[in-house]
């Protein structure tokens, strides 16, 4: 990683290797989380150490990210991808089974979710391979990008992860729109798209048909999975304009949530923060992915720009799915908040996107003339 | 990367175009957000004063009502499982003031012992503020009086009453019943946790395992609203829970009582079946044990107590325990050898005591020292001839008995396996030994089958069953364990009866050979029938077979003055059926390490009581 050696050693302190707008907000993010988790969790201060730690890691890693030229992700791409893709098929066999779904492999000391690794490595595939094609790409290139994206969704969609294959496919369909897909070709797509949702409906787990009905029809299943919902909408509008106040807040009080420390974070800040405590927070997510829409459209290569735009458009989606889920507008799909709610697994993979884009921020120079 | 494909890339209007994809993207994104403003806009903002409402001064909260488990009965009525209210002391701590002043304040009423606080202490930090944390188990009802006169002096402390599950017949239904007990975190997962939101127990054994879902029902909830200090003010709306079906059982509660009774301190297995319908109404294994303890909690130095004991109290032995039937094979046999004339009626041999097979030096002994000297048919089953049968056994060869036996229905399951956990016994055959013993099947091992023992195993609910296909003549009624279950709206169900299946045509002679020697067990002094202990004189005709299970083989080990050491005593076996002419009642009887044929008197006793004293019931 002698990245700054041609340029001298003075650079280091020069020109900053991380950039100071994605940091700032980034730590600003995570100062939120955990003093929401810290009333969340009714004081409890071994789950705030917990976070912090869990933060502590995801800034190194950051950090480090944010070190490795662009380059060595664009050779390193195509291995890494296989990889990831022999890891998910190992989580059928090896992986163990949590809450009816199999998502975790342990290997060694280490315990993780496969399909978060590809959060990273599929965006760098698919950019990868449009890197060294005419853009904008012709229908076989799009048709072998689709193949190379749908093989990681389907066996996380399976397992069964369905927000993360639905992350999975909007940072892959995120880059082929980026590449320059034709309009037309849009089009085309999405009145097929429009066609088979019966016949999706069809292969969909019970559960997951429930989540959508339930959305439909919150008073279908008070007890079960409307619940949360309709407890959810409650906290929110009663938080009102202002909220109640750090600490204040009744409704995570009563344990409405089995998950108001992970996915369900956002209601206890709208109840605490109110509207312009929510408002603030979205802000944040939009100012992060303003610059990161910035980095994408300074670099100067097609696999720079393609990856750190899928990134950045990943991490805004996770933030939009995950609050929409809690304000009732979209089904309850399992993906937490973006660097608030409480968890090390995607406190990591966010970090380390977060490093993959400033590393294309910082090595651009060094890439033109 | 800058070198790659140069010449086609075109870096400008690519770069033009991406610009201009990600400005679309963008606004795109800046309307997603937009759309979780307004959202928030709305909830927040609009109908805040109506969230409020429902938040701040009147929360709603939505309280599981468990449902009603269903209740067992016998085919007559008589319940063998029952709810009964129990209470228990709770304290909340949201409620209290100060938690541990409140159980020092109810503890001047209600006793709480050392042990009791300390375990108080170990659980209460599983529990949020606003639960209810257990304190104390199975007030009395006057303690739960005291507590109510005084209770505003205990903030934060509640009694609750949960029905709990009574087995009010204790050990003698024991291994049918099975019992319920607390939910354990792999119980939930395997039922749809919002149904079990409020249930506390679970079946774990027998019919209340089996039929769990059946008599667990659908649970109900209520919305009640609760002031910020999560008191309930008023119930807004209850939707009732619907109960669990209750059973019915064919069980008959006296007989099964007498059969446990009967059984007394010895370890064995008595199965009682109606031929006609296939009901089971006796199916008793002894030791047993008190269900009751599992429900309260047991200690685990009770339940080790139980698991070790080397009797095994928990084990079912009418359904599990797999035994050699010894000679009450033989009818099974005897009816097959003559009706594919393997033999006929006259076939004579002469027994000097033993048997050799040629060309062999082992002498397979019969259990008469002296022999019975001409045997028949009639007379081997009579006196129970084990050289007839060592005969019998090479005649029919080992692929001949196997169908046999298992056209009888040995060597499977029986069919009630998910409510009794069935064992399967075992019937040999050439490939099996083959396959698990690596060695080919010899003739001495059809000889030792002839007799029922060898490799043969079965379970003493098999034996029922096939002497009841005696009885029919022929015809197997599958057993049945459940009558019929009533819903908690009326509507009965009643399993469907299975099929009559035929294993031997009730027109065969044979029969006529068969059940009359089968009779003469009992009565006939000149051979003499080996059911002496049964008694010769019953005032109903019966069929029956006795039969010794030979569990150690060798030399067994004696005490100094000769007698054998109890492990080498031999199982003592009996299956009957009767009237001959009306069979109402198949008896399987298997009494484990007993030299006094005590399975005779036990069977005969059983009929008795079954025949002759409840005749006026069952008529």
């Amino acid at each position: 990683m002698n990245t700054l050696n041609n340029q001298g050693s003075l650079l280091l302190f020069k020109q900053s290797i991380i950039d100071r707008w994605l940091l700032g907000f980034t730590f600003l993010l995570a100062c939120c989380g955990i003093a929401v988790l810290y009333s969340v969790s009714s004081h409890n201060l071994r789950v705030v150490n917990s976070q912090v730690i869990h933060f502590l890691l995801g800034f190194t890693v950051m950090i480090v990210f944010a070190q490795i030229k662009p380059e060595y992700f664009y050779r390193w791409a195509p291995w890494l991808y296989l990889v990831g893709i022999l890891l998910l098929l190992m989580v059928p066999v090896l992986g163990e089974t949590t809450n009816g779904a199999k998502r975790w492999l342990h290997i060694a000391f280490l315990r993780f979710q496969p399909s978060e690794i590809m959060k990273l490595v599929l965006p760098m595939m698919i950019a990868r391979f449009y890197n060294d094609k005419p853009l904008p790409p012709s229908n076989m290139t799009n048709f072998i990008a689709v193949c190379i994206a749908s093989t990681p969704i389907l066996l996380t969609a399976t397992q069964p992860d369905l927000g993360t294959a639905v992350m999975l496919s909007a940072a892959a369909g995120t880059i082929i729109f980026l590449s320059g897909l034709k309009w037309r070709t849009i089009a085309k797509v999405s009145i097929a798209g429009l066609c088979s949702v019966p016949v999706l409906w069809h292969f969909m787990a019970r559960y997951q048909k429930d989540r959508v009905l339930t959305l439909l029809y919150p008073s279908r299943d008070p007890l079960g999975k409307g619940y949360h919902i309709i407890q959810s909408k409650i906290a929110l509008g009663s938080g009102g304009i202002a909220g109640k106040g750090w600490l204040n807040s009744t409704q995570s009080h009563l344990q409405f949530l089995p998950e108001h420390t992970t996915d369900f974070i956002f209601s206890v800040i709208g109840e605490e923060f109110g509207l312009l405590g929510g408002v603030v927070l979205i802000s944040i997510f939009l100012a992060i992915t303003f610059r990161g829409f910035q980095i994408c459209c300074q670099a100067q290569d097609a696999f720079a720009r393609l990856l750190a735009g899928g990134l950045t458009v990943m991490f805004f989606l996770s933030a939009f799915v995950n609050m929409g889920m809690v304000m009732g507008l979209l089904p309850v799909v399992g993906i937490p908040l973006p660097l608030i709610s409480y968890g090390g697994t995607s406190m990591i993979t966010l970090m380390a996107s977060l490093g993959i884009i400033m590393s294309i921020h910082n090595h651009r120079k060094l890439l033109s003339h | 990367m800058e070198k790659n494909n140069l010449k086609i890339k075109n870096y400008d209007s690519e770069s033009r175009l991406f610009k201009k994809r990600v400005q679309v993207i963008f606004i795109f994104i800046i309307s997603l957000a937009l759309i979780l403003i307004f959202r928030l806009i709305d909830l927040q903002w609009l109908n805040h004063s109506k969230y409020r409402n429902l938040a701040l001064a009147n929360q709603i909260e939505i309280l599981p009502i468990p449902p009603r488990r269903g209740l067992i009965y016998d085919r007559n009525g008589v319940l063998l499982a029952k709810n009964e209210p129990v209470y228990t002391l709770t304290v909340t701590a949201e409620k209290a003031d100060n938690v541990d002043e409140t159980i020092k304040k109810v503890s001047e009423i209600i006793p709480i012992s050392n042990q009791e606080f300390a375990k108080f202490q170990r659980i209460r930090k599983q529990y949020n503020a606003h639960q209810a944390m257990p304190v104390k188990y199975r007030l009395t009802e006057e303690q739960v009086a005291k507590f109510y006169v005084n209770q505003e002096k205990f903030p934060g402390a509640e009694i609750q009453a949960d029905p709990r599950r009574i087995y009010p017949l204790k050990e003698n239904t024991a291994h049918i019943i099975g019992y319920v007990s607390r939910i354990s975190e792999k119980d939930l997962d395997r039922v749809d946790s919002a149904n079990y939101a409020s249930t506390q127990y679970i079946g774990k054994m027998g019919v209340e395992h089996s039929l769990e879902a059946d008599l667990h029902g659908q649970v109900g909830y209520k919305e009640v609203e609760v002031n910020a200090r999560g008191q309930a003010i008023k119930t807004l709306n209850v939707f009732e829970p619907s109960g669990g079906d209750d059973i019915y059982l064919t069980i008959d509660s006296k007989l099964q009582t007498k059969a446990i009774e009967l059984l007394g301190k010895n370890a064995g297995a008595v199965v009682a079946i109606e031929p006609s319908s296939g009901q089971i109404l006796a199916l008793a294994s002894t030791p047993s044990y008190d269900p009751n303890q599992f429900v309260k909690g047991i200690d685990p130095a009770s339940y080790k107590k139980l698991q070790f004991s080397d009797k095994h109290p928990l084990y079912n032995r009418a359904s599990r325990g797999q035994f050699p039937p010894g000679s009450t094979i033989k009818p099974f046999l005897a009816l097959d050898a003559l009706h594919e004339h393997v033999i006929d009626t006259n076939f004579e041999i002469y027994d000097p005591g033993w048997f050799k097979l040629p060309n062999s030096k082992h002498i397979f002994h019969d259990w008469a020292h002296y022999g019975h000297n001409r045997v028949n048919l009639e007379k081997a089953i009579i006196v129970s001839c084990d050289t007839f049968f060592y005969h019998l056994g090479v005649m029919m060869g080992i692929d001949r008995m196997e169908k046999t036996l298992r056209s009888f229905g040995f060597g499977t399951d029986t069919g009630i396996e998910d409510t009794l956990s069935e064992s399967p016994g075992l019937v040999p055959s050439a490939t099996w030994k083959e396959d698990y013993k690596g060695q080919p099947w010899y003739k001495g091992d059809s000889v030792l089958t002839g007799i029922g023992q060898g490799f043969l195993l079965t379970t003493p609910l098999q034996l029922a069953v096939a002497t009841s296909t005696l009885a029919n003549h022929g015809y197997e009624q599958p057993p049945q364990l459940i009558l019929k279950s009533v819903r908690s709206n009326g509507k009965i169900d009643k399993p469907i009866m299975k099929p009559k299946k035929l294993v031997l045509d009730p027109n065969e002679d044979a029969w006529d050979t068969v059940i009359p020697a089968m009779e003469k067990v009992v009565t006939s002094y000149n051979p003499w029938g080996t059911a002496v202990r049964f008694g010769r004189h019953p005032k109903y005709r019966v069929a029956a077979k006795t039969g010794t299970a030979q569990v150690y083989r060798g030399k067994p080990k004696t005490l100094p003055d000769g007698t054998k050491l109890p492990r080498y005593w031999h199982h003592s076996l009996f299956i009957a059926f009767a009237p001959v002419e009306n069979p109402k009642l198949a008896v399987a009887v298997v009494v484990e390490k007993n030299r006094h044929a005590e399975a005779q008197v036990i069977a005969r006793k059983l009929l008795d009581y079954y025949l002759l004293d409840m005749k006026h019931e069952h008529s």
